[in-house]
């Protein structure tokens, strides 16, 4: 349970991280965010990065916990990317 | 940082993944698969797939139920005990005659007939690290080659880093919606810069597990031979037979013993040696599920009154060691860091197939050379063939009848026949179109074999998943999530031949 909560909060980690990435809102062609809104988006991102962190090390052994919140971050990365690709590719013409 | 080396840098990197790419690529499918060895053993022999409530005789009834069954050599018998990836008794010993043996023993003591394949833990582990180069007697060569394939992934990582000028501008970036290059070379960079620790750290710990092997001078300034060396670093009891028989106490005794030396720590491996004489002696390793450090704390006992005669306490050097290697193998008990590791790898393995196909891409225009078409071959065999010929030893493993001598060569047969007839193919049929075809062989492979393990064993999906029988269920869902992204992988192949097909057209109008 411990560790289906920590990938939540990894995905989380990742998707407002990409949300506040300036040029992946350029290329949605979506406003600016503002100075504080992304500063908060990162905020609550490394907020959430570090529960994750937190969880893993409580459900599993501090070392594998840290092992696995690295794979997980990397993973929910790979998602967001890919998610954000898709989102934005799917919508235009090729 | 001046422009000339950046520009060295991605020679290199372009050069070196290309030359190195495959073995890259098939050390880190093969690592994948070994992160669920056992796992895939229970699909590769479905005699292992047994009741898990039965009574439990422990080490003792098992011991007794192989000198039953079997002729003991006088060397060392392994006993392994079962754990929630294995759920019976395993056991690793020499016959009489010699012959190496492995086989499994059901906890009620019966014993399990034999399952006539190497399962992933003898062949795709020790192809892993040794390319089973050990079966010719050649392990170290094998080594030397794997830990040649960790360092260039160090070198590609590095130089991959500093030619990727916007490593973090472009995190997120990948943009389905520009041309094909530009989307594989997103698709490499963002699996590539995300996969990045992964990679470092197993690369790293991969290469110091042979520390050994690649730097033997360090020990041999100040041992005699490495047997001196790992004996000292590695403490343990090793006594040579009496000659004379004694009684033994029993194994379940010693076990007991070992528990309270450990404070309650489980039994991963029991080592019986010279079992009978008097000078008879177990080995005891603790199971380590939930440290990253391998250090299984050894304890030897007098196998004729169970007295304890060492307990192996590692130096700072060695626990260091057992730690790195530890993280490589993951020794831990917990599925859902099995499921990041296989994942990871895979990341890896995309990483390489989109470089492939960058370096492909951008030299189009020299298809019709013969360098082109060899590096299209053998990339296309590196990555798809060796899938194709994974998925060919596990349909060969269904549908070749256990009562055939030699079935399990036949199953690696099988594997390198498919492997070589992917680059013979990769080679025939080069471009879009090859490509498009192995997917396809890769989708319906991947699809057939959940049909084929259902009908030779009667283990049909839908029964394993409401039997509970995660293991089985849980390869049948992944080979149709394989599958599945063949499926789309050929379909986006399809579409880029249509273009290159409505391009041809076009030229030749």
């Amino acid at each position: 349970m411990l560790l289906f909560l920590s990938v939540a909060l990894l995905i989380t980690t990742m998707g407002l991280l990409a949300d506040a990435d300036p040029r992946q809102r350029r290329r949605r062609h979506a406003e600016a965010l503002s100075t504080t809104a992304t500063r908060l988006r990162r905020a609550l991102a490394l907020a959430s990065a570090l529960s994750a962190l937190a969880l893993a090390a409580t459900a599993l052994e501090v070392g594998y916990g840290a092992v696995f919140w690295l794979c997980g971050l990397s993973l929910a990365g790979v998602a967001a990317a890919v998610v954000h690709g898709l989102w934005i590719g799917g919508s235009r013409p090729r | 940082m001046s422009r000339s080396v950046r520009q060295s840098l991605n020679l290199m990197h372009t050069w070196g993944g290309l030359i190195a790419g495959g073995l890259i690529f098939f050390v880190f499918f093969t690592g994948s698969l070994v992160v669920f060895e056992q796992t895939i053993d229970r699909w590769m022999m479905p005699e292992t797939r047994v009741d898990t409530s039965s009574k439990d005789v422990g080490f003792e009834g098992v011991f007794q139920s192989l000198q039953r069954e079997h002729t003991l050599g006088s060397g060392s018998v392994f006993l392994y005990p079962p754990s929630p990836r294995q759920p019976l008794y395993a056991a690793h010993f020499h016959d009489a005659d010699g012959t190496d043996r492995h086989v499994f023993i059901k906890r009620d003591g019966s014993p399990v007939a034999d399952t006539e394949s190497f399962g992933a833990s003898e062949f795709f582990f020790p192809l892993h690290y040794s390319l089973h180069f050990g079966a010719f007697g050649m392990a170290t060569l094998g080594y030397w080659i794997i830990g040649l394939a960790g360092m260039v992934v160090l070198a590609m990582v590095v130089s991959g880093v500093i030619v990727h000028r916007r490593l973090l501008r472009d995190l997120f970036s990948f943009r389905m919606e520009r041309s094909r290059g530009r989307t594989l070379l997103d698709a490499h960079n963002v699996s590539g810069v995300m996969s990045l620790p992964f990679v470092i750290f197993m690369a790293f710990t991969g290469v110091a597990i042979f520390v050994y092997t690649y730097m033997p001078v360090n020990v041999l300034a100040s041992y005699p031979d490495s047997e001196t060396f790992f004996h000292d670093v590695l403490p343990h009891v090793d006594r040579e037979p009496a000659g004379t028989p004694a009684d033994r106490v029993s194994l379940d005794a010693i076990v007991e013993r070992a528990r309270a030396v450990w404070d309650g720590g489980e039994v991963m491996v029991l080592g019986v040696h010279h079992a009978g004489d008097a000078n008879a002696y177990v080995a005891a390793y603790k199971d380590t599920p939930r440290q990253i450090g391998y250090d299984y704390e050894r304890l030897d006992f007098d196998a004729t009154n169970g007295e304890l005669l060492h307990h192996q306490r590692l130096g700072p050097a060695m626990q260091a060691y057992q730690f790195l290697t530890g993280l490589h193998i993951v020794v831990a008990d917990s599925w859902a860091l099995r499921w990041l590791y296989f994942l990871m790898g895979i990341a890896g393995c995309v990483v390489i197939a989109t470089g492939f196909l960058v370096w492909l891409d951008k030299r189009i225009a020299q298809s019709g050379q013969a360098g082109y078409r060899l590096a299209q071959a053998v990339g296309s065999a590196s990555t798809l063939g060796l899938v194709l010929a994974t998925l060919g030893m596990l349909a060969a493993n269904r549908l070749i009848p256990t009562a055939w001598d030699d079935r399990a060569y036949l199953e690696v047969g099988v594997f390198f026949g498919l492997w070589l007839a992917s680059l013979a193919f990769g080679w025939a049929q080069p471009g879009a179109r090859g490509l498009y075809r192995q997917l396809v062989a890769v989708a319906l492979g991947a699809a057939a074999l959940p049909v084929l393990n259902a009908v030779t064993t009667g283990d049909a999906l839908p029964l394993t998943i409401a039997r509970g029988q995660w293991a089985i269920a849980g390869m049948d869902l992944t080979l149709l999530a394989t599958a599945l992204c063949a499926a789309v992988a050929a379909r986006s192949m399809r579409a880029t031949l249509v273009r290159q097909h409505a391009h041809y057209h076009a030229v030749e109008a």
